[in-house]
């Protein structure tokens, strides 16, 4: 039901006879780079940057030691060989609760209860709260995992 | 309809396979109806000598009882849909789906090993991400008219794997819409190109070990192979081949994409064009033809075990969205790429997990600029 109403918004935004001109106004703490002028806002975002000799075709930021996705097959459904032990499929997120702390996203998950998202860093647990809000606010189920104290340390949408 | 000229030819291919209980059948080919010389400009990789092939007296026996001894060998490689070896395997057909790209024309070069690196390396892309849809094309011009011609090779002179496949890891191949084949090397390559790449990673060299090819076949995709072209191979129509004359007409590389114990044979991929063979492919009995391990001193049999793109992919779906505990870790799955990490930090990584959550709910297509198997740059639509 609410990803009905998200379209439905947009598409009466999109319906508007004359969408507002943005503005060319600057913020003076913010410079223009002079090299791809990204914050003039009138222009199409900069090309992909790095080295044009092709040396750079390379894996750069990944942390290895972090845990990878799943295989899943073309379709983007779990592989069957897949199902391991510490990860919980196919379940709905009804309700997140969030308090005054950088890390206190809790997830209630239908059948099992309240759930909180690991803080073992601060833009993990940001990127699951925001995986946590899509499976919530369009009715996606989610796969996830435990880690030994009971928290989600991984989720997939 | 068989021209004259080759009907002595083609006939006498026929009776040899009579006495061989016709493991194979002959007709006329799209190479059958070429003179002699253009049919063997299509040979790209130098001859043998006599003494390099006497040399290798019993290799086809040896190869063959290796070839067939690995089955049920264990595989340890995570992405090989089973853990043992099986009695056959065809790339084009895993549990219903195809890692293998469409039949190529080299047409009159000897640019054969251009062709049999791209294809292992378009079916090793497809097949390590699990997306068949992917269906790279990558630019056998660039490969051929561009990196072999910096080593000095030409249509005429042909050229080695081990060359073509080392310049596949240091410089890449760009995509074929960079630089589309003309046999006659006419074009030039888009300035762009390293903007629009693919470089192999793992090299592998396989040669003279069959079970060691049908481990990398069956974990990594398809590998690339040369082997002594006798002058009945022009005439193969279907069926296994087992050369019927010790005329060598050359030596060719193709890509081999499975196998089957029970006819004990590579399945292989050609560049002849789809009016040659199986539509395009052909079956070659075990250790036949030295497709193993070529006469002489240089490595001729390797695959790749993964390949990394640099480059804008067409608008796909968002299926699945994945994240974790740790810092900056983030990952996309793409319908015809595959998971793909979300690059540049904790950042840009909450940045773009925003973007895809609305691509994923929504079901808009992103635009993605892939860099080195990680999610550069990607453009949300509406």
């Amino acid at each position: 039901m609410t990803s009905s109403t998200s379209r439905t918004s947009r598409k009466k935004t999109s319906a508007a006879s004359t969408p507002p001109i943005p503005t060319t106004t600057v913020k003076a703490d913010a410079p223009a780079d002079p090299q791809t002028n990204v914050d003039d806002p009138n222009i199409a975002p900069p090309s992909p940057t790095g080295a044009f000799d092709g040396s750079s075709v390379s894996s750069v930021s990944l942390d290895r030691d972090a845990p990878m996705p799943p295989r899943l097959d073309p379709a983007g459904a779990l592989a069957a060989e897949e199902i391991t032990a510490g990860w919980v499929y196919a379940r709905t997120i009804s309700y997140l609760y969030s308090y005054d702390d950088p890390a206190g996203v809790w997830a209630h998950v239908v059948g099992i209860g309240w759930k909180r998202l690991s803080p073992n860093s601060l833009s993990g647990h940001s990127h699951m709260a925001i995986l946590s809000t899509l499976a919530t606010h369009d009715n996606i189920t989610v796969d996830y995992h435990e880690d030994a104290s009971g928290r989600i340390d991984q989720i997939m949408v | 309809m068989t021209s004259d000229r080759n009907l002595p030819e083609i006939a006498a291919v026929r009776e040899s396979l009579a006495e061989l209980g016709h493991p194979w059948q002959a007709a006329e080919t799209r190479m059958s109806r070429l003179p002699e010389e253009w049919r063997n400009a299509r040979l790209g990789v130098p001859t043998p000598t006599d003494a390099e092939i006497a040399a290798r007296t019993g290799q086809p026996d040896a190869m063959a009882a290796a070839a067939q001894s690995a089955l049920g060998q264990q595989v340890s490689a995570a992405g090989a849909p089973g853990i043992s070896l099986p009695a056959s395997f065809d790339l084009r057909n895993v549990g219903g789906r195809n890692f293998v790209t469409p039949i190529r024309d080299q047409g009159g070069c000897g640019s054969c090993v251009s062709f049999g690196t791209l294809a292992s390396m378009e079916s090793t892309a497809a097949y390590t991400r699990g997306t068949p849809g992917m269906n790279l094309n990558l630019s056998e011009a660039h490969l051929y008219h561009v990196h072999a011609k910096a080593r000095g090779y030409t249509c005429a002179s042909g050229s080695w794997p081990d060359d073509l496949y080392g310049d596949c890891v240091t410089k890449g191949v760009t995509f074929e819409d960079y630089f589309p084949y003309n046999d006659n090397g006419s074009g030039t390559v888009n300035a762009d190109w390293p903007n629009r790449l693919a470089k192999a990673v793992g090299l592998v060299n396989l040669t003279g070990n069959p079970a060691a090819m049908k481990q990398h076949i069956y974990s990594y995709g398809a590998i690339e192979s040369c082997f002594v072209v006798y002058s009945d191979f022009m005439h193969y129509k279907t069926g296994v081949y087992k050369h019927t004359t010790n005329s060598v007409a050359g030596g060719h590389c193709v890509s081999l994409i499975g196998w089957d114990d029970a006819a004990g044979c590579w399945i292989g991929k050609n560049s002849w064009g789809t009016g040659w063979g199986e539509n395009g492919f052909f079956r070659i009995a075990y250790g036949d033809s030295f497709i193993e391990d070529y006469p002489g001193d240089r490595a001729t049999v390797f695959g790749c075990t993964g390949v990394n793109l640099r480059a804008w992919l067409p608008a796909q779906r968002t299926l699945r969205l994945f994240a974790t505990a740790n810092d900056a870790n983030g990952w996309a799955y793409l319908e015809h790429y595959g998971w793909t990490h979300l690059a540049g930090g904790p950042n840009t990584t909450t940045n773009k997990l925003a973007e895809l959550t609305h691509a994923r709910g929504s079901g808009h297509a992103v635009t993605p600029f892939i860099n080195g198997n990680e999610l550069s740059t990607v453009q949300v639509h509406d």
